[in-house]
C-alpha cells in the first residue's frame, strides 16, 4: 500500500538547487533526490526552472509526454494540473518542466513563484531545478525558495562559483543552505589529489548534506532517465534524501572501496587506466 | 611534503579572500561618509580615514580620525 505521508503544516518545502557553475549535476541531483523523497511516501514536485536549456525531463525519462510547460501555466494556456507529469515508477512524483522554446525573457520571478504557490498545498516537497549563472534565471528560481541546496564539484572553479553564489543567497531570506559535493572521487581523495568534502565545508562555511561519488552507474542511469534504489552506486542519493528529511549528517563514504588489499588493487588500475 | 590537495586549498582560499577585497573598499567608502556624519556630531573632523582589509583570518576595519576640535571639550590650546 502506497503511504502519503504528511509534512508539517501541510506547507510544502522548497528547496533550490543551485550552483553558479553549470555541469555540475544540480539536474542529476534534482531528479534522484525527488525519486528518493517519493520513495520515502512523500509528495515531491520536480520544478525546471531553467528555462531555455530545460533538461529535467530527459534525465527523468519524461521527455515524450511534455504536452505543457511552465511558460503555458504563467501564461494561462492551461491549468497547473495540466501541465504536471506523473512519474509511471513513483506516483507520488510529478515533474513540471520548463519551457524549451522562449527566452525566458518575459518571464518573471513573481510568475515563478504564483505557480510554486499554486502547487504549495499539495505537495511536501518543491525541488526547484535552478540554472547556472548567476543572472535574472538564478533570482526567478531562488525567489521562490524558503531552502536551498548548492551543488558543487571539488574542483576549484565549481568551489568559486559556489562561493560567490552564497553570498548572494545570504541577501534572501532562506530557511537554510546547505552543500551537495558531487562527483566525488574516493580514489584522489585518499591519495590526496582532490580536496576534501570537509574543507570545501570549511573554505565555503556551509554544512555539508550529501556528498555524491563520481559513479559511472550514476551517469548510465541519467542517460537512460532510469533510477536504481539499491545499488551502492546510487546510495549516497538515499543519504542525502534522510539527511534532507531528518537533518542528520550521514556522510557517504566514498574512500570505502579503495581501501584495504582489494581497494587498493582498484586504485592502482584506475589510475592505469 | 604537501599534496596537490594542499596546494589546491590554499589557492583556492587566496582565491576567496581576493574575491572579497572589492566590494569590502565599496563599504568602506559608505562607512566613511556614515562615520563622518556622525562624527561631526561631536567634534569638526580634519580628516577621516577608513580602511577595510581582508585576508583568511577575518575582516579588519582601521578608522583614523583627525579632528582640531572636540565639541565637549572645546579647541586645543597651541
Amino acid at each position: 500500500m502506497f503511504v502519503t505521508l504528511s509534512c508539517g503544516d501541510n506547507v510544502a518545502r522548497k528547496i533550490v538547487l543551485t550552483s553558479g557553475k553549470g555541469g555540475v549535476g544540480k539536474t542529476t541531483i534534482c531528479a534522484n533526490l525527488g525519486v528518493r523523497l517519493a520513495n520515502l511516501g512523500f509528495r515531491v514536485a520536480l520544478v525546471d526552472v531553467d528555462i531555455g536549456l530545460n533538461n529535467l525531463d530527459v534525465i527523468m525519462g519524461v521527455e515524450n509526454k511534455v504536452l505543457f510547460d511552465l511558460s503555458d501555466v504563467i501564461s494561462a494556456k492551461c491549468r497547473v494540473r495540466q501541465a504536471l507529469i506523473q512519474d509511471s515508477r513513483y506516483p507520488s512524483l510529478y515533474i513540471l518542466p520548463s519551457a524549451h522554446t522562449s527566452g525566458g525573457a518575459d518571464i518573471s520571478e513573481e510568475n515563478v513563484k504564483n505557480v510554486i504557490d499554486m502547487l504549495d498545498p499539495n505537495f511536501d516537497y518543491i525541488l526547484i531545478d535552478c540554472p547556472a549563472g548567476v543572472d535574472k534565471g538564478f533570482h526567478r528560481a531562488v525567489f521562490s525558495a524558503n531552502e536551498a541546496l548548492v551543488v558543487v564539484t571539488p574542483h576549484i572553479s565549481s568551489i568559486r562559483d559556489a562561493d560567490k553564489v552564497l553570498t548572494i543567497l545570504s541577501s534572501y531570506n532562506l530557511f537554510s543552505t546547505g552543500l551537495v559535493v558531487n562527483r566525488v572521487r574516493g580514489d584522489l581523495l585518499l591519495s590526496g589529489e582532490m580536496i576534501s568534502v570537509e574543507k570545501i565545508s570549511e573554505l565555503l562555511g556551509v554544512k555539508i548534506v550529501g556528498v555524491i561519488p563520481d559513479d559511472d552507474e550514476v551517469s548510465t542511469l541519467s542517460t537512460l532517465g532510469a533510477f536504481s534504489l539499491n545499488s551502492t552506486g546510487t546510495r549516497a542519493f538515499s543519504l542525502l534524501a534522510e539527511n534532507v528529511h531528518n537533518g542528520t549528517r550521514k556522510v557517504y563514504d566514498c574512500t570505502l572501496k579503495y581501501r584495504g588489499f582489494m581497494g587498493a588493487l582498484r586504485r592502482s588500475i584506475k589510475k592505469r587506466v | 611534503m604537501f599534496t596537490i590537495a594542499d596546494i589546491g586549498s590554499k589557492r583556492l582560499e587566496k582565491v576567496l579572500v581576493k574575491d572579497k577585497t572589492e566590494d569590502p573598499k565599496k563599504l568602506a567608502e559608505i562607512l566613511k561618509s556614515d562615520l563622518l556624519n556622525l562624527l561631526q556630531n561631536y567634534m569638526e573632523v580634519k580628516d577621516l580615514n577608513v580602511d577595510f582589509e581582508v585576508d583568511t583570518e577575518g575582516y579588519f576595519l582601521t578608522v583614523n580620525a583627525e579632528a582640531k576640535r572636540i565639541k565637549t571639550f572645546g579647541i586645543l590650546p597651541n
